[in-house]
């Protein structure tokens, strides 16, 4: 029965810690277990020997492996939980975003509270618990980094894929860091599970669902407005200006001192405005100058009329005038798509038309 | 020795039916009573006791006592009330198997005294 000076239970204390065990209450039941086992050892053999042969006890994964083992124990049912939580979030907003992407190209209503929620499920449960549970199962440092990966990688999608719901500005910046991450990810992670003839088969696959995601993503956010669309706003825009043409050349050839004149150069300078200010107030608009609601297009529509209505009261008595009509531009309930055409014309201009 | 699959088995029931018997004990104690119940055939590693008493303690199966010696602290574990319940519970279960394991591997001698 030997004893031990309190220089070597410090020494001991502190190899325990610097051996990388952090958790107090297993650095106390370690310091006293190989206390203990060298205290027990009768021999004349110096200390260094004796503490090392009790370090050997530990085993080749030694006293960290010990705390691996315990923090795994501990953590486990709370591991299991996670899962779950993981698996079931997973699913439902899995479920949410399909439904959500069927109803929006059916146009029937309620599209976008699946959208939303499924990429809100998606964004504060799913990402974060299934990356947290795959990332602890990862023993290897490699293993680690690739997790972290993919989920800095999830995180740029699902955000991106929010933002760009809600129309809210730095969408296509998150979209583009996602695309950047995605591509360094994916092939890492199909390539580190496939050298591991366990894990083949379930990263092969994953890989493959997660290039149908991610591409899908790609797709969904660097989408253009329909042909339709820009279609029916380059009409809009060449009646606009054909008109506008029309008017400013009748302006120049009227007696300078005429109501007429008045009139026109009034309207014509309402009208321009309001087309600038229309296609300038980005943070109101997506695309190309596409104003994002009702109520945003609301003065658009006020200005254009009020003018196109004094314009008409003004020239009335003016027997060669015939009075303009304005429909009002409206975008319809389900977003982007729909759009009245603008018409802002004379019986004579739509008969120089046809 | 035997196989450590065996142990890694039964280090819970073992922990479990110790702690019921001597109230309570510190880890290197544990390791050593059994070394020397069982004549050197069962070796406890440290590398499995404490994970499995940390285990055990966030269960709510184990509680801890701690007591200074000296310069360190030496933590003894005990049973608690749930503990006591679920001690009794495994060791009836295990004494049940170990007579399912009698049956299994005695059984054709038995029928052969028969």
């Amino acid at each position: 029965m030997r004893s031990l000076s309190d220089e070597q239970i410090d020494f001991i204390a502190d190899d325990i810690r610097i051996r990388g065990v952090f958790t107090q209450s297993l650095q106390e039941d370690l310091l006293d277990h190989i206390c203990c086992f060298i205290e027990e050892q009768d021999d004349e053999r110096p200390f260094e020997e004796i503490y090392r042969r009790a370090l050997d006890a530990f085993g080749q994964q030694g006293l960290q492996g010990i705390q691996d083992e315990t923090l795994y124990l501990v953590n486990r049912p709370y591991l299991t939980k996670m899962k779950k939580i993981a698996y079931l979030s997973g699913g439902l907003s899995a479920t949410a975003l399909v439904l959500g992407a069927l109803f929006k190209v059916q146009h029937w209503p309620g599209a976008n509270v699946m959208l939303i929620s499924g990429t809100l499920l998606m964004t504060f449960f799913f990402i974060p618990y299934f990356f947290y549970t795959q990332f602890t199962e990862q023993t290897e440092k490699k293993g680690k980094v690739i997790s972290t990966l993919g989920l800095i990688t999830a995180v740029l999608m699902a955000t991106g894929a929010f933002f760009k719901l809600m129309h809210w500005p730095g969408a296509t910046i998150l979209i583009i860091a996602f695309t950047f991450f995605f591509l360094i990810f994916l092939p890492l992670y199909i390539i580190n599970g496939a050298r591991n003839p366990l894990t083949r088969l379930s990263s092969v696959s994953n890989g493959f669902l997660f290039a149908c995601i991610g591409g899908f993503m790609m797709l969904l956010s660097f989408q253009q407005p329909s042909k339709a669309v820009t279609d029916s706003l380059v009409i809009i825009e060449q009646n606009q200006t054909q008109l506008l043409a029309k008017m400013k050349d009748q302006l120049a050839n009227s007696d300078a001192a005429s109501t007429t004149k008045q009139a026109l150069e009034q309207f014509v300078a309402s009208c321009d405005q309001s087309v600038s200010t229309i296609a300038t107030d980005d943070a109101a608009t997506i695309g190309n100058g596409l104003p994002v609601s009702n109520e945003q297009l609301a003065p658009f529509n006020t200005r254009i009329s009020d003018a196109v209505s004094t314009l008409n009261t003004t020239m009335a008595s003016n027997p060669n005038w015939t009075p303009l009509k304005y429909n009002m531009i409206e975008r319809t309930l389900y977003g982007s798509v729909k759009f009245q055409v603008m018409q802002l014309e004379t019986e004579a201009y739509v008969n120089a038309m046809k | 020795m035997y196989s450590s699959e065996l142990i890694r088995g039964t280090l819970k029931t073992i922990v479990l039916k110790l702690l019921k018997d001597e109230g309570k004990m510190y880890g290197y104690e544990i390791t050593a009573r059994v070394r020397e119940l069982t004549d050197g055939k069962i070796e406890i590693t440290e590398g499995a006791l404490y994970p499995t008493l940390h285990a055990l303690e966030a269960d709510g199966i184990v509680t801890t006592e701690t007591m200074h010696i000296g310069r360190r602290v030496r933590k003894y574990y005990k049973l608690t009330a749930e503990g006591r319940a679920n001690a009794k519970r495994k060791l009836s279960e295990m004494t049940d198997f170990l007579n399912t394991m009698r049956i299994l591997f005695e059984g054709t001698a038995g029928l052969k005294h028969a």
